[in-house]
């Protein structure tokens, strides 16, 4: 049904696949699990044509869908035969509106009217986007872009899905529901993913990895509880007291959220876990911590003193859900070395996040990016950091290493997820959002 | 099948118009956020300095004439219309498009001479302060009024070309592709 | 940041369908450099000062004039130089300040100003951006450049906020005893991350189909009842404003 063997090199680099094969038949759903920079998005690219179009690189072999090699296909014709959720949704967004953006790819199928607003209705239904239809969607949280680009590619429905990461950013119950969907769905599914999920039990026929640039086995590691050696450098102690954050969409005059947070605390070298639904208001708070949003009322106090948001860049960093809003400069280490940290740090950095001075930026993968902000973050040592949906691209042995390496180093650590086992294997209080409240379960 | 780097329009059949759309829109889009966003204040006079022609350069510059003349023109405008000065919106189009366009023509790729910067800011100034004073006299304005922002539309216009050419180098160097989008 | 200055409404002018909206503002548009008489410089403002305050209300009516403000004090600032060899009619201890056809001249310039400013924030006020891009298609602009104004709204409000994440995050790595954020690094960083877009989005448009035959125009207009009526009105409206306001 689906069919692939593949070699292939960006420019003058080595080959990220040297004969890699792989096949789903009709109606197989298929675990591609791999570390960060093994090739997983490029393979994703390849398959709808992305890559090497638009970025250049030699490709040889074939990709066949119902018997049709579709790499001699033009990009566009791949569309009822391929397609994919992109683990970056900033990326594929086209047009300013909820609506636009599903309406757009089914128009181009060439479908009837009544058959294109049937569509349209059924996905934004399924996936709990209603309300959204006529929103912007720059006014969308993260799981809710996540959700809108999976209804596109329901709603266009093709032979071969293929899913990048795409529970990263998903509030468990969303989870659960894709889960369902995959497990329920006629067409062949490869989901791509960088660690085993709770939610992934039951829904697919196989699991595959990549090794060396081939197809390989998958090889179960156990998630293991963090544990760390406290650090006895520093005794911050971070507090929140009736602190109240309010959003709206401007668009539809209302009907954002508000959270409020009666109180929170924080030590030094101490973790704290915080879970809750998709756009509930996670992100929101973290960047009220940094001073990079503005609280309605209440406040924000380190060692008793109230601070001011200008304060509170230098006292708490956050590592961004999107690793790429935090990344600009030229290469690995020209971001590195900005932080002003000794040449010894920077070292001991590069080799604890397992990156290379001279990589570009803009070319190292979304996992491999997320390390980068790790280190850079641990480089400039505030006292707290906020990893928000860190964990998503990333197996859980990084996700723990960096978590492990601020908590040694004496920060007090914040970390937003929305696995389930991740969360458990963290040491600390656990937090959770319900009805718009923040509080401790 | 085999894709060169070299051949990137093979898969396509040589047709780029969706590359030449993103191009356009997207070049338009950093226009305009440098109009609305990006602003130097100046503290003699406690104003502000729009970046709007460095933006404008740097895409005259790493994207050619054309696309310099679309997104120059249609990034000022839209600025102006998102920012609640819709009556300045074709105006600005005809002139930040036409100084996109010759500076697109006169630019050389990748060069860093000074003769450029000053060659580039020469059209800026005449094309922007002068094409400004022309349409606002014609169309909306009168003649004195018109003329008070000749200084300030000459001091921006100038400051912003040459600005926009060192951002250019710039993004080039940290940006190995930058070429590879030119059309 | 946002890219459109669409105010939520239910108003007759909100509800007035988008084409001939357009075809109305365009029409006024003439209609208001032909304007003369007395009559007819204060009909072209009235007019959509009327429909702003019915449509979007007092307080942002007087944003929008607060906006072109500046303009017009400037313009009454340099009267005096106006029209110096007319019929003095302003005459401050033997020097003439200002002359009839000036100040005409002037309260003409000044009202076509404002009617403009008004006619077209009120376009941008009461309808969404994709319904004027549907109602352009309606009067044939091609589909590319449909595409082309779509996808640059969607990024103008995406690249604002990359600006100030890039702005923010700056500012999150300042080192000790510093404060704002280096301009030159931002403005560079930020270019670098939009021009990385456009490759995505030339890609993101293909995946989606662009470019594929046989593709659906999707109506996204309706045929309202009063479509034609609202023509009508359009087109007549300017037509009797050219004809007795001259």
């Amino acid at each position: 049904m689906a069919e692939a063997e593949i070699t292939f090199s960006y420019g003058e680099g080595e080959d990220i696949f040297h004969s890699f094969s792989f096949s789903a038949a009709e109606g197989e759903h298929v675990l591609l699990l791999a570390p960060p920079g093994s090739g997983k998005t490029t393979l994703a690219r390849i398959i709808t044509g992305s890559v090497p179009a638009y970025s250049g690189g030699s490709l040889s072999g074939f990709v066949s869908v119902c018997g049709r090699d579709i790499l001699s296909l033009p990009v566009p014709e791949r569309m009822e035969y391929a397609g994919r959720v992109s683990q970056n949704s900033d990326e594929m967004m086209l047009f300013s509106c909820v609506e636009e953006e599903i309406l757009f790819p089914l128009a181009n199928l060439g479908l009837a009217e009544d058959e294109i607003e049937r569509r349209l209705s059924s996905v934004l239904a399924l996936l709990g986007l209603e309300k959204y239809r006529k929103v912007p969607s720059s006014e969308l949280s993260g799981g809710e872009k996540r959700r809108l680009m999976l209804a596109i590619l329901f709603a266009v429905d093709p032979a071969l899905y293929i899913l990048d990461e795409s529970f990263d950013e998903l509030s468990p119950s969303w989870r659960r529901k894709l889960a369902g969907m995959i497990h329920t769905s006629p067409r062949s599914i490869l989901v791509l993913g960088s660690h085993e999920l709770g939610e992934y039990s039951g829904v697919f026929d196989r699991v595959i990895s990549i090794e060396d640039g081939k197809a390989g086995e998958y090889r179960r590691t156990e998630l293991k509880r963090l544990e760390y050696r406290k650090s006895l450098e520093s005794e911050h102690v971070l507090d929140v007291s009736s602190l109240s954050i309010e959003r709206r969409h401007r668009s539809t005059g209302g009907s954002g959220f508000t959270l409020s947070v009666p109180s929170f605390s924080l030590r030094s070298g101490e973790c704290a876990v915080l879970m809750g639904e998709n756009g509930s208001g996670k992100s929101s708070f973290s960047r009220v911590l940094s001073g990079l949003l503005e609280e309605k009322s209440g406040s924000v106090m380190l060692d008793g003193r109230v601070l001011s948001p200008r304060e509170r860049r230098r006292s708490a960093a956050v590592l961004m859900q999107n690793p790429y809003e935090e990344l600009f400069l030229p290469t690995v280490g020209d971001e590195l070395e900005s932080t002003g940290a000794a040449a010894s740090l920077i070292e001991a950095a590069l080799s604890m996040f397992s990156l290379e001075r001279e990589w570009y930026t803009a070319e190292i993968s979304y996992g491999r990016a997320k390390l980068l902000q790790a280190a850079l973050f641990y480089l400039l040592r505030r006292p707290f950091a906020v990893f928000d949906e860190f964990d998503s691209s990333l197996p859980y042995e990084e996700s723990q290493a960096a978590v492990r390496a601020f908590l040694e180093s004496g920060s007090g650590v914040i970390v937003i997820t929305h696995d389930e086992a991740f969360a458990a294997s963290l040491p600390g209080k656990r937090w959770e959002i319900t009805e718009g409240v923040l509080h401790e379960c | 099948m085999t894709s060169d780097s070299k051949n990137n329009a093979g898969v396509n059949g040589g047709k780029r118009t969706a590359l030449h759309i993103s191009l356009i829109a997207i070049s338009a889009a950093i226009v305009a956020v440098f109009t609305i966003a990006v602003r130097i204040p100046v503290p003699a006079t406690s104003g502000y300095i729009s970046l709007c022609d460095a933006a404008v350069v740097f895409v005259a510059s790493a994207f050619g004439p054309f696309t310099g003349l679309i997104a120059g023109g249609l990034g000022t405008a839209a600025a102006d219309l998102a920012g609640g000065y819709p009556q300045f919106a074709v105006i600005s189009f005809i002139v930040h498009g036409l100084e996109a366009l010759l500076i697109g023509l006169v630019t050389k790729r990748g060069s860093d001479a000074l003769a450029f910067k000053v060659i580039s800011a020469v059209i800026a100034i005449a094309v922007v302060a002068g094409g400004y004073l022309l349409l606002e006299v014609l169309f909306l304005t009168t003649f004195p009024a018109a003329l008070v922002e000749v200084p300030m539309n000459a001091i921006q216009s100038g400051a912003g070309a040459v600005i926009g050419l060192v951002i250019y180098t710039a993004v080039r160097k940290a940006y190995r592709n930058l070429d590879s989008i030119r059309w | 940041m946002n890219a459109d200055s669409y105010i939520y409404g239910t108003s007759f002018y909100h509800r007035f369908d988008v084409r001939p909206k357009l075809l109305f503002t365009l029409l006024y548009i003439i209609a208001v450099f032909f304007a003369e008489s007395w009559y007819g410089i204060a009909g072209i403002v009235l007019l959509p000062l009327l429909i702003s305050l019915s449509s979007v209300g007092a307080a942002e009516t007087l944003r929008a004039i607060r906006r072109i403000l500046p303009i017009l004090i400037l313009l009454f600032v340099f009267l005096p130089l106006q029209r110096r060899d007319g019929t003095p009619a302003l005459v401050f201890s033997g020097t003439v300040i200002a002359t009839e056809e000036g100040i005409y001249a002037v309260i003409r310039t000044a009202a076509r100003f404002t009617a403009l400013s008004m006619i077209l924030m009120l376009l941008l006020m009461t309808s969404r951006n994709e319904s004027i891009i549907a109602g352009l298609r309606f009067y044939h602009l091609s589909y590319n450049a449909s595409i082309i104004l779509s996808v640059m709204l969607r990024f103008i409000p995406y690249l604002g906020s990359v600006f100030s994440c890039i702005r923010d995050s700056m500012s999150l790595r300042l080192t000790e005893g510093k404060r704002g954020f280096p301009i030159f690094p931002s403005v560079t960083a930020f270019i670098v991350s939009a021009v990385r877009m456009i490759p995505d989005t030339a890609s993101a448009l293909e995946e989606r189909g662009f470019g594929r035959k046989g593709r659906t125009e999707y109506r996204r207009l309706e045929n309202g009842r009063w479509l034609l009526t609202e023509f009508a009105l359009s087109a007549i409206l300017p037509l009797i404003m050219l004809i007795i306001f001259r």
